[in-house]
């Protein structure tokens, strides 16, 4: 069995995963996926659009464009060795703990996965072969420390976003079933997509996506070109493509590390608090989240571009991302969201 | 080898023959299945070999489960492999059954390129639909008989020329170019016709992309996913663009590089093959959107019962996609122990299959507001305005409590479906600005469509409410003659009808005065009555509201 999974999970790392940086257009995708890695607690990303635009591509390559993570060895957690304030409750009461490298975990939460998938079970084989009371990690737990990615998101079943919504508030998963009672970390990204024409989401579930972004189809031939050529060079020889895009993967990866350490030391000035909120006044967003995100997000953006000092330029770019879904609606409002968040721009923040 | 005239079915079967995994799978219709399948086995011989899967499979079967009668017996966990694991050649009858668990984990196989997956429709059943997730990874649509043409030698050789043959990068603008001007909404789609084209030369024994082989993967892969016929004013335009930079090493130019006349083949090959019902369409000077409406129409899909609240348990007579309940089964195991353990000389825990007991779920029941709204002439436009309101009031609440509306309209001479069961904002948004008025009022007509839209949620796992709202005095009849006493007398009829089904009704009398004709309408259909002189939008909701609370309860 353990070995089994071991096995599986080698061959799934073999396989070549295509690269990031060769996903083309999507800029304000791949920007705000980038800054969730330089700032987790942005809160995580909502990506709407049709279908077939390159959202489940996108994220699938940006999982393996991330810098590998520090984790305890064995742990079904990989609680970080160095915060063990975050860690399960076995690796903070462990006298010594050895550490492994992994990959930053990111999960596909399928749609209509039951609640022991996600959340964990009692044990089957150990509780029916040997008798043993065993908690069963679920999604949430491998998820820990990194993405959930969960497709479809605005059909998912609501007994599950009453779960994720839990999670997501808490950063821990609580379970108390089948005569178990088990608590563990589960802090993660969580990543949405959707096709908005398939049905909303729960007002409660999209006010805990930091960030979201629009995403459409280009309709120009030249753009479908260009999609169309690299995807297929990618394959027809993955190994190949993956080797000429390599150096941007390298250089993206180092920009995001060095966005994280400089993430510390970047000042926001008060002026650039002050007109963050102002503009969330004048959007009148829903609580106060909307205005936090705003300025960890342009924080975040500054860091990635190695400057020290928020600037209003950083609040103005990421006022839509940040905003957009927070809005609060009419829901027959006609004028779209980003017209009213650039107006509020224009108004609030001038040229 | 002669290619000629091969049929499009029998290019499929030897394209995906050819690529295995790598390219998706198939739609195919029912009644020429078996023709396909005897077509795509020939060529691949026994290592393409189908695994049949029912629809009505657990998403457990597909990612391997603990065994548990192996595990009792044995004392020892038993897994069951996934068929995923397995198999990598699926075949599903009746595929729109599927449900949403299997859905979504046989389009992340399908992305993965570990997955060929042949799902067979009943191409006559309207409701029969794929799931979009599905649909869109699945490049091919198979409706006509394949011949049994391809050998396994004819794959083997074409395999070994597949990765010599080079696409010259202006057959891939070709197809862009064809994909756009007749409103293929992915370029995954073009890319999906990229590789067939490849395939397609390869089992030409070509060494590159010609006419023929574009011509023919853009009927296969683009065609059925136009959403118009082509836009003439695209080929122009593009001619006098600039074409994009030639890649990197794109240097050799052969004599198969593309002309502009090249364009328009691919585009008649795509006509030829266009949807029936497009041309229908565009003949009958319908606009895109409706053709793309109607194309996409996708309804939700209904739930499995393995997931929402646990209510209890119950005994098990499969464990087949069954959550099952530990508790209740040890604690029904545990009385007989002694005795067991007597006769096994065993002193573990000995549960058998007689124990199993599985959880209880309830589901939310979905209830889905149909509104049938009269917008002929006497429904005074400012009736229509507040049918409007209605409707968005609701919706703006069931968007809240995941409900779904629906919206019949009737005027003039017939009635339709403006909008499928939704959730959407956004299409009913737009259903409902183009709602138009005037004309006569075909209620019997009215009526008919809105029963057959109830019965349809409620095959699907619905619940559904009719909201009419009218002044009840129908004058146009079936047959779209203009005759109020046999229009009066239909429309009772085929209100006796609905009654007859037994679905909550609700019939909204919109006219300034209350009607008679009305009320003997609401009566005939045992329907509350609402007459509601000077009813706004916000009073039309209140009732519907509270209708609908009862019915998702």
């Amino acid at each position: 069995m353990g070995t089994d999974k071991k096995s599986k999970a080698a061959s799934e790392y073999k396989r070549i995963v295509y690269p990031f940086s060769a996903v083309a257009g999507q800029q304000e995708l791949k920007t705000c996926l980038v800054l969730t890695a330089v700032d987790p607690t942005i809160g995580g990303l909502l990506a709407m659009g049709d279908r077939g635009t390159g959202k489940s591509t996108t994220v699938r390559a940006f999982a393996a464009l991330l810098p590998a993570i520090k984790a305890v060895k064995g742990c079904p957690y990989h609680c970080d060795p160095d915060a063990l304030q975050h860690a399960c409750d076995q690796c903070r009461a462990a006298a010594t703990l050895k550490s492994d490298t992994i990959k930053v975990p990111v999960v596909d939460l399928p749609l209509g996965a039951t609640e022991d998938r996600v959340a964990g079970a009692l044990d089957l084989e150990r509780a029916l072969s040997r008798g043993e009371k065993v908690f069963e990690p679920g999604l949430l737990a491998k998820a820990n420390r990194g993405y959930l990615y969960i497709d479809e998101v605005n059909l998912l079943e609501d007994h599950l976003v009453d779960l994720l919504l839990d999670v997501a508030a808490s950063g821990e998963n609580l379970f108390e079933r089948e005569g178990l009672s088990v608590r563990h970390p589960a802090r993660f990204v969580l990543i949405g997509s959707g096709n908005p024409e398939e049905g909303e989401l729960r007002p409660q579930l999209l006010d805990r996506f930091g960030l979201s972004v629009e995403v459409k189809t280009p309709q120009d031939v030249a753009s479908w070109v260009d999609i169309v050529k690299r995807r297929d060079a990618y394959e027809r020889d993955p190994q190949k493509f993956y080797a000429e895009w390599e150096p941007e993967e390298k250089k993206l990866r180092q920009r995001i590390q060095a966005g994280r350490k400089l993430l510390r030391d970047v000042e926001v000035p008060d002026t650039v608090q002050e007109s963050a909120a102002a503009l969330c006044l004048a959007l009148k967003t829903d609580g106060l989240r909307g205005q936090l995100t705003v300025i960890r997000a342009a924080r975040a953006l500054a860091a990635f571009e190695k400057q020290k000092t928020v600037g209003l330029s950083h609040v103005k770019r990421m006022a839509l991302p940040a905003l957009r879904h927070r809005l609060r609606r009419n829901p027959l409002e006609e004028t779209g969201s980003a017209v009213r968040i650039e107006r509020a721009i224009q108004d609030v923040l001038g040229q | 080898m002669t290619t000629g005239d091969l049929n499009d079915a029998t290019w499929i079967a030897g394209l995906l023959a050819l690529y295995g995994s790598k390219l998706g799978g198939a739609l195919v219709a029912e009644d020429v299945a078996e023709s396909f399948i005897m077509s795509y086995s020939q060529a691949t011989g026994p290592a393409g070999a189908l695994r049949t899967i029912p629809s009505s499979l657990a998403a457990e079967s597909l990612t391997g489960s603990i065994d548990l009668a192996a595990t009792l017996a044995l004392g020892k966990p038993v897994q069951t492999q996934g068929l995923l694991s397995v198999a990598a050649q699926l075949l599903v009858r009746r595929a729109e059954r599927l449900d949403v668990a299997c859905t979504s984990l046989l389009a992340q196989a399908l992305d993965r390129e570990a997955l060929l997956l042949l799902a067979v429709m009943n191409p006559h059943d309207p409701d029969a639909l794929l799931a979009p997730k599905l649909g869109e990874r699945l490049p091919f649509r198979i409706e006509g008989f394949a011949e049994p043409h391809w050998t396994v030698q004819h794959i083997a050789n074409a395999k070994t020329k597949l990765d010599t043959v080079s696409a010259d990068a202006k057959w891939v603008q070709e197809l862009c170019k064809a994909a756009l001007s007749i409103g293929v909404e992915s370029p995954r789609a073009v890319l999906q016709s990229v590789v067939a084209a490849r395939g397609i030369a390869a089992l030409m024994g070509l060494r590159s992309l010609n006419e023929k082989s574009v011509a023919v993967a853009a009927r296969l892969v683009l065609a059925h996913r136009a959403q118009h016929l082509p836009t003439p004013d695209q080929e122009q335009t593009e001619d006098e663009a600039p074409p994009p930079p030639p890649a990197e090493g794109d240097t050799t130019e052969n004599n198969s590089s593309p002309n502009p006349a090249d364009a328009e083949v691919i585009l008649e090959a795509i006509k030829l093959a266009l949807p029936a019902h497009l041309l229908q369409m565009a003949s009958e000077g319908l606009g895109n959107k409706a053709a793309g409406r109607n194309l996409k129409s996708n309804l939700p899909r209904k739930p499995g019962g393995q997931r929402g609240r646990r209510i209890g348990n119950k005994r098990a007579s499969s464990l087949v996609g069954q959550r099952l309940d530990i508790i209740a089964t040890l604690r029904n195991a545990a009385p007989w122990q002694p005795l067991r353990r007597k006769f096994s000389g065993n002193d573990r825990m000995i549960v058998t299959r007689d124990d199993f007991r599985v959880s209880r779920i309830k589901q939310r029941n979905e209830a889905t507001a149909i509104f049938a709204v009269d917008a002929s002439g006497s429904t005074a436009f400012q009736r229509l305005a507040e049918a409007k309101g209605a409707v968005e009031t609701i919706l703006a609440e069931c968007y809240v409590r995941r409900d779904r509306v629906a919206l019949v309209s009737f005027r003039s001479k017939k009635a339709e479906v403006l909008l499928p069961p939704t959730r959407s904002l956004e299409r009913a948004k737009r259903a409902l600005a183009g709602l138009p008025g005037g004309g006569g009022t075909p209620l019997a007509a009215g009526l008919d469509e809105a029963l057959s839209l109830a019965v349809q949620v409620r095959r699907a796992g619905g619940n559904p409410i009719v909201i009419l709202l009218t002044d009840g005095r129908g004058n146009v009849t079936r047959e779209g003659e203009g005759n109020r006493a046999k229009a009066t007398d239909e429309s009772l009829s085929a209100a006796k009808l609905f009654a007859s089904e037994g679905f909550d009704a609700m019939l909204i009398d919109v006219s300034p005065e209350p009607q008679k004709t009305a009320r003997a309408l609401a009566a005939a259909m045992h329907a509350t009555y609402l007459p509601m002189p000077r009813a706004s939008a916000t009073d039309i909701a209140r009732p519907i509201r509270k209708a609908l609370q009862v019915a998702a309860a």
